[in-house]
């Protein structure tokens, strides 16, 4: 097992405005550790994360995934989350060794352009929560509400995704059983991805599961 | 935000706008931060960017770089070149400032290091 990045420098006051890590986020890196080897053997190099929060995922990739230098992006659409991403990858001494580009933004928006079929590995521990709506005006609110089903906002970063990876891109998702598989399913086949389910976890209050997706 | 950064940014999701790119820089602060310098990383970011977009933006910030009218596969492989790319791309730092769209107008800030690129719903095309 691989041990945690450091968070140490995160007080109650940052999380007051940014997500804490929960079972999900752990949930996450505990399925990407379970495909260390595939993924070592992709050697990616440009690596781009959805909705970043603490920056405890890019960190924990950039620590033990990535033995040679790597581009990292990560984007949130809360500017504390930005900041907090930047402090937390400087914190585990990262910043020397690989870059990373943090913008403040909605999904890959600015970025789909340009990275095009570039991304080797896409990281998303989405809003997956069903609610009425995902179009919520506090920044806390959207760290969870994901709208009708809870897939509004994984709708769209499922398309982007089919955009920027590359042929043989990864992209490691967390989902909420009520997002259901087959929905997801059916969203992958239509933009041309192949999706697997590679972990699940059963929380006090969730179901949880983890999909790989990959183009076919 | 380091112009590797803004060699990465569009604004073409804005109703209206074809391109989108490269977006002009104000910059109201900036920082030169040193980088370990490695070669191997560079080069294979140097196929990567768009170089036309990054002497604009260089031009933009009114550094004092000198980076060669075009780009071509024997200056990858030049030791000074690849420097001088390292430096522009990884070491400046916007701190505070603004990006330009360059069909619009419209300014994305810049604080902190990090530009906001966040829309209004009614900008969105
Ligand atoms: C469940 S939190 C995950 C945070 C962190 N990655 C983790 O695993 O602990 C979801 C994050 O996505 C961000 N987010 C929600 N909707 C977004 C969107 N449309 N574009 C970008 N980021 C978004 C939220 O601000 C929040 O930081």
């Amino acid at each position: 097992m691989f041990p945690t990045p450091d968070l140490s420098h995160l007080t109650r006051n940052d999380y007051n405005q940014i997500y804490e890590p929960d079972a999900d986020s752990f949930l996450l890196l505990d399925a990407l550790e379970l495909k260390l080897n595939e993924i070592l053997e992709q050697k990616p190099f440009i690596i781009f994360e959805f909705g970043s929060g603490s920056g405890l995922i890019t960190t924990f990739v950039a620590k033990h995934f990535c033995l040679t230098s790597c581009l990292f992006f990560a984007i949130d659409i809360n500017p504390y989350a930005c900041y907090s991403t930047k402090r937390t990858f400087q914190q585990n001494n990262l910043h020397k060794k690989h870059c990373l580009n943090i913008i403040q933004c909605n999904l890959a928006d600015p970025l789909i352009d340009r990275l095009s079929s570039k991304v080797d590995l896409i990281l998303f521990n989405p809003p997956y929560v069903p609610t009425e709506t995902s179009d919520v005006k506090e920044v806390i609110e959207r760290t969870y509400a994901g709208g009708k089903q809870g897939i509004e906002v994984i709708e769209k970063a499922i398309e982007q995704a089919s955009r920027l990876l590359s042929s043989k891109g990864l992209f490691y998702m967390v989902a909420l059983e009520e997002n259901n598989f087959d929905t997801l399913k059916e969203l992958a086949n239509q933009v041309g991805l192949n999706i697997d389910i590679i972990l699940k976890r059963r929380t006090l209050i969730e179901r949880l599961f983890v999909v790989q997706f990959q183009r076919k | 935000m380091k112009l590797i950064t803004h060699n990465m940014l569009t604004s073409n999701i804005l109703k209206g706008v074809t391109r989108g790119f490269p977006l002009k820089i104000k910059a109201d602060k900036m920082e030169h931060i040193s980088v370990d310098y490695n070669r191997d990383f560079i080069a294979r970011i140097i196929p990567r960017i768009e170089y036309d977009a990054l002497r604009a933006a260089v031009n933009d910030l009114g550094l004092n770089e000198s980076l060669p009218e075009a780009m071509s596969e024997t200056l990858q492989q030049d030791d000074e070149f690849l420097k001088t790319m390292h430096k522009v791309l990884l070491e400046y730092e916007v701190e505070e400032g603004e990006l330009i769209c360059p069909e619009t107008g419209r300014k994305f800030p810049i604080s902190k290091g990090i530009p906001n690129m966040l829309l209004q719903e009614t900008e969105v095309s």
